[in-house]
């Protein structure tokens, strides 16, 4: 189960999203972030609510990565809970991601002000 | 819309959409809308794809194959609508049950794919096994993608390496590792930087294949714990990673750690070498479990007796068959994946020998698995390193079927400058041999000295601290009445069995180390030291401590601290051969070859320069030659009688001295000097070598 709340601040969109990031729920976390990305300059990821974030969600979680540096966009994680944190720690996927203690830091930290 | 025009279902198998499937590859495969299944059995009158829910461990469904989704001796189908995270699967196979002829078909059981690339069932190390379970270890499927970020192999010259045998899970597990994930793959890489400060650029893992911890473990009253199968020398799967030396193994994420780990090491420089069991499996012999291969096509998987029973050359109950033509594919396209999709730099092959048997365990001149292995495009480049012998009593040592490729375990080396260094006298000829890279075993089939694995120590026998500090095997705690283990160790104990607090005793044990440690680094071959050695690991004189899960095993990293003096003679020893090429030259050193600077490439020495004592307890030895690094002349002795001896040193040539590198008899810092940092030696020439000491020097010019 996985929920995605949407809203934007300054520069970005923030998408709050909720429950297990799975297989399951990838085609409809990534089309629903790559939207959230189409719109704004900026795309943090509110991870705050994240249980289980699975090696299917870790790789929607990259192309998405990959797809906003091509576009010239950025994207933050914010809040990630230390369990999940971990779990992209140990499995070499976090060094690849601008993470943020919370959305008002990645914010900041997505602004087209800094470089 | 699919990317291809034959994904769609063309019928239903219990409730599933299915169609015939990919007959290539085997093992389970992701595919646009589901999974591809395929498998191999020749005796096999029907078979059934078994699919189990992940979190609840139920039966999803059995899917029995038509006959149509088989095509040769391959059974494949493709399920659509299967989610890969939530499944896991087993097949079960109807066919006959003749153990005499060789049959052991048995459809009551659920069998592992022999090709699952990911196992669940013993996922977080010593949990408990629910022994009910019907089907123990199941196969699912992981994405293989991997972002490896342009990782490149080290490529490191053979003749340049140096080994660090490790156990994932000893490496990091004691406490005192300090690591947030003790004992496992994300443990290692935490500790790259100790590996880098000791100087060595090559790891060889113990099993990581998937096995059994618990495979016929059994309490043992004398330590209060459980017997294990710590080691891990018993391979449930040959594709897939161990999953309790995961941090992400209970998440099914074993594959992306391991690989982490592999790019994390590679990144610091150092190659990843796996020791790799392919002469048995876990299955045991006619009363052990029917897991995997016995029950699909045992008679092709197995070596079998003509009644039936199981050859047992492994000395584990049974033995792979693995020159038939099917194993050898199965063992061939492990090895190409494991380099493919892991990256790894190369492969230990336990107990060797048996991989050069036919089916009836005769020896062959020329076994094809062993020619495919060394010929094999994808492993062009690895490190391929055989244990030459088995438990059959086929030994193999200088004459394993090699084909220009294999390197092996240089048994002659380790006891060889074992008996040199407790004193045995009349080794003083053998210790030349194995400084000169043992041309006796390798100059022959011109392989030179890369073939030559050198150790002293290994994960199986004494650790270096107990080589030094006792003279028998103390296994009592393996609660087998000390019946186990070698017998023959070649150590001495310098004076008392064991634990002691005698100065003199533990000051000369600490020489021998330094001693053992700096002729490995001198010696022409490829050096292995075991985990530990470089700082005093002692296992209290059990020399088989395959069964022990616990501190007794585990690396205590207060030794970084309490035998630093050792530590630090290990990295300097490191680094001496890492700056002097002459040590490490990849052809066996010739008396009879002009060497350099008027010295040939090996000359031999005594008290005086150019007289070797054979007899005696002192061997002095000149390697000298030319080096794409300049000219490089290295003076080794190495005196293991209890006087010390005045030695003449040949005469250097003009403008030139003797600079001391390391002198085991003197306490730090003059020990070891490390690379540039050398104590001239005064005119003169003349060196007090002290007892039972090694000492290095170089020829440097004057300035």
């Amino acid at each position: 189960m996985m929920t995605i709340t949407t809203t934007t601040l300054h520069h970005a969109a923030i998408a709050a999203v909720a429950g297990d990031i799975t297989h399951a729920v990838a085609d409809e976390f990534q089309s629903a972030l790559l939207s959230g990305l189409k719109g704004s300059d900026a795309l943090v990821i509110d991870c705050s609510g994240v249980n289980v974030l699975t090696s299917a969600g870790l790789r929607t979680l990259l192309l998405l990565h990959r797809e906003a540096s091509t576009s010239g966009k950025r994207l933050a994680l914010a809040s990630l809970p230390p369990g999940v944190r971990d779990v992209m720690d140990v499995t070499g996927f976090l060094d690849q991601f601008l993470t943020c203690a919370s959305v008002a830091d990645a914010v900041a930290a997505t602004s087209p002000s800094n470089p | 819309m699919s990317a291809r025009i034959d994904l769609y279902p063309t019928g239903e198998i219990s409730g599933w959409k299915v169609r015939p499937g990919q007959v290539l590859p085997y093992g389970a495969s992701l595919v646009p809308g589901g999974v591809n299944f395929s498998t191999f059995s020749s005796v096999a009158s029907s078979l059934s794809l078994m699919l189990f829910d992940k979190a609840s461990r139920d039966l999803l469904a059995e899917l029995p194959l038509p006959e149509s989704f088989r095509i040769g001796d391959v059974w494949s189908v493709t399920v659509f609508g299967l989610d890969p995270e939530t499944f896991e699967y087993g097949f079960r196979v109807d066919g006959p049950n003749d153990p005499h002829a060789g049959h052991r078909c048995d459809k009551s059981k659920i069998l592992l794919d022999p090709r699952a690339k990911a196992i669940s069932g013993r996922d977080s190390w010593g949990a408990a096994p629910d022994d009910a379970d019907p089907f123990p270890y199941r196969g699912f499927v992981v994405p293989e993608d991997f972002d490896w970020r342009g990782d490149i192999a080290p490529q490191i010259p053979s003749e340049d390496l140096i080994i660090y045998e490790m156990h994932v899970r000893g490496f990091t597990r004691h406490p005192s590792s300090g690591v947030a994930h003790p004992g496992m793959y994300a443990g290692v890489v935490e500790k790259i930087p100790h590996l880098k400060s000791l100087g060595i650029n090559c790891v060889e893992l113990l099993p990581v294949f998937e096995f059994d911890e618990f495979e016929l473990s059994r309490p043992n009253p004398l330590t209060g714990g459980l017997n294990m199968n710590y080691w891990g020398y018993s391979t449930v799967g040959f594709f897939a990673p161990k999953a309790g030396y995961a941090a992400t193994g209970g998440a099914g994420m074993q594959v992306d750690e391991f690989k982490t780990m592999v790019r994390a090491l590679h990144a610091s420089g150092l190659e990843v070498i796996l020791d790799v069991v392919f002469n048995h499996t876990c299955e045991g012999d006619h009363r052990g479990p029917s897991i995997s291969f016995r029950g699909l096509d045992n008679k092709t998987y197995y070596m079998l007796t003509p009644d039936g029973y199981y050859y047992n050359f492994s000395g584990c109950g049974n033995s792979l068959n693995c020159n038939n033509p099917i194993v050898r594919d199965m063992v061939l396209e492990c090895l190409r994946f494991w380099v493919s999709e892991y990256h790894i730099d190369g492969f230990r092959f336990d107990a060797a020998a048996i991989l050069g048997r036919d089916q009836w365990g005769g020896p062959m001149l020329n076994p094809p698995l062993l020619e495919s292995v060394a010929s094999d495009p994808v492993l062009k480049k690895c490190k391929l390193i055989a244990e030459a012998w088995d438990a059959g009593g086929l030994y193999l040592l200088g004459s394993f079927p090699n084909y220009g490729r294999f390197a092996e375990w240089n048994g002659k080396f380790r006891d060889h400058v074992r008996d040199y260094l407790r004193g045995e006298p009349g080794c003083t000829g053998e210790l030349a041999s194995r400084l000169s890279g043992s041309p006796d075993l390798y100059e022959g089939s011109g392989r030179g000295p890369r073939a030559s694995v050198n150790f002293i120590t290994c994960h199986d026998g004494f650790t270096l601290r107990d080589l030094v500090s006792y003279n028998g095997k103390h296994n009592d705690a393996n609660d087998e009445g000390n019946r186990d283990g070698i017998d023959d160790n070649r150590s001495w104990n310098c004076g008392a069995e064991g634990e002691t607090t005698d100065h003199e005793i533990l000051s000369l044990r600490l020489r021998q180390s330094k001693n053992a440690i700096l002729s490995l680094m001198v010696a022409r071959g490829i050096p292995m030291l075991v985990m530990g050695d470089e700082m005093g690991r002692t296992q209290g004189g059990n020399n088989n401590a395959y069964c022990h899960d616990s501190e007794f095993n585990w690396l205590d990293w207060s030794l970084v601290e309490s035998e630093s003096e050792l530590l630090r003679f290990t990295r300097m020893a490191v680094a001496l051969r890492h700056a002097h090429p002459v040590l490490r030259l990849p052809r066996h050193p010739r008396g009879d070859a002009p060497g350099v600077l008027g010295f040939p490439e090996i000359s031999w020495h005594g008290r005086n320069p150019w007289v070797p004592e054979w007899k005696s307890g002192l061997l002095g030895a000149v390697f000298a030659s030319e080096t794409p690094e300049g000219p490089d002349v290295v003076y080794y002795a190495w005196n293991t009688d209890w006087t010390a001896e005045m030695i003449t040193l040949p005469s250097p040539p003009w403008n030139f001295r003797w600079t001391v590198e390391a002198n085991t008899g003197c306490p730090p810092p003059e020990d070891v000097y490390g690379p540039g940092r050398g104590s001239p030696l005064e005119p003169g020439n003349c060196f007090l070598i002290g007892p039972r000491s090694s000492i290095v020097l170089t020829l440097a010019p004057i300035d």
